[in-house]
């Protein structure tokens, strides 16, 4: 993947040219962007309180933020904090966290398929890996 | 009372230059450029590489036929000083004519300066469009070539996508880069490799100047990715 390739639908808020109905692309990402299935658990709050935690898998993610699906039913700005865990090949059978923060920068309606709203996280907080233990 | 001008304007003549060794060839090439009044043929080259170099910088062509039906080991070289005098003047196109076989050696030629190739065994009368073209500052291939050596072209890029990234890393950079995906720190990384947290400080910094990017949250994705796919 190379670094400011990665070409961004600008959608309902993105810029049209005058006299064209086809959406302006716009590659504004600076980080590169990977598509790694990880299995995160995510932690929030709801916006009529009550805490939630989800088991999701990520879809795609960069330094700067990630993308996911997620059913409980969150609004943009709703923090977040993920805990992703990493795959076994990469380390080496141990079990290692990535925990990070991030706010709720956009949610997408489900779809008619699935109950998950398609959510975009940009990460807030420096992020720090975990060993957990194994159990006895 | 002023008379209006009947004179219609004509589009100005594509200018040729033309080097080609052979009188067979060359006799053949200027025939099928005859069909077309748009194109003219300012010069041909018939002497040394070196004579035909001072024909380009004198004549400033748009567009140089460069015809040799043998293979010329020197043929890199050439494109090359074509593309450099065209820099620095009006820009001139270059179009190869002969009996390359090999796709790879086409795309390192057009890698290199070259606009376009005209198979000799082509159909002659494709010649003057292929000219026109070029002139357009567009590239001309052979249409039977044309997926082959886009194939070609695509693999070669690839390859060069991926030279910029991990093929770029030293085997303890690479070694480095695993570590920070499994989420080590510095002095985990140093006891791990047994060299010091400079060396390890010193390694991260080459790794991120290569892979181009300034955060230890990207290399450790970078390494998942790799490690995964």
């Amino acid at each position: 993947m190379i670094k400011k390739s990665i070409v961004e639908t600008a959608g309902k808020a993105g810029k049209r040219f005058a006299g064209s109905s086809v959406p302006l692309k716009i590659a504004r990402r600076k980080e590169w962007r990977f598509t790694l299935p990880l299995a995160a658990a995510v932690t929030g709050q709801l916006p009529r309180g009550g805490k939630f935690r989800e088991e999701v898998k990520i879809r795609d993610i960069s330094s700067t933020g990630a993308y996911f699906g997620l059913e409980a039913n969150i609004i943009v700005g709703s923090r977040l904090n993920l805990n992703i865990i990493l795959p076994a090949q990469v380390t080496e059978g141990k079990k290692v966290h990535l925990k990070i923060e991030g706010a709720t920068v956009r949610v997408e309606k489900p779809r008619k398929t699935s109950k998950k709203q398609g959510v975009a996280v940009r990460f807030t907080k420096d992020y720090c890996f975990v060993r957990v233990p194994k159990r006895a | 009372m002023i008379k209006k001008s009947s004179a219609t304007h004509e589009a100005p003549k594509t200018s040729v230059l033309l080097y080609c060794p052979s009188d067979l060839i060359l006799a053949g090439i200027l025939k099928s450029l005859e069909t077309d009044n748009q194109i003219e043929v300012v010069a041909v080259e018939k002497g040394t590489v070196d004579s035909f170099m001072g024909a380009i910088r004198r004549l400033r062509p748009q567009v140089i036929l460069f015809a040799s039906s043998e293979a010329m080991p020197n043929m890199r070289e050439i494109c090359k000083a074509i593309r450099d005098i065209s820099k620095d003047q009006i820009k001139t196109q270059m179009l190869l004519l002969g009996n390359i076989p090999s796709h790879e050696e086409i795309v390192s030629l057009i890698n290199v300066g070259a606009r376009g190739y005209f198979d000799l065994n082509d159909p002659s009368g494709q010649l003057p469009e292929a000219v026109r073209v070029l002139a357009k500052g567009e590239i001309w291939l052979p249409r039977d070539k044309m997926s082959s050596i886009m194939d070609r072209i695509i693999s070669v890029v690839g390859r060069e996508i991926k030279e910029k990234t991990l093929d770029q890393l030293t085997p303890t950079e690479f070694q480095v880069l695993k570590l920070i995906g499994q989420g080590k720190s510095n002095d985990e990384i140093a006891a791990t490799l047994f060299i010091s947290k400079n060396t390890v400080r010193s390694h991260i910094k080459s790794i991120y100047a290569k892979l181009d990017t300034h955060s230890r949250l990207q290399l450790a994705l970078y390494a998942i990715n790799s490690a995964l796919f």
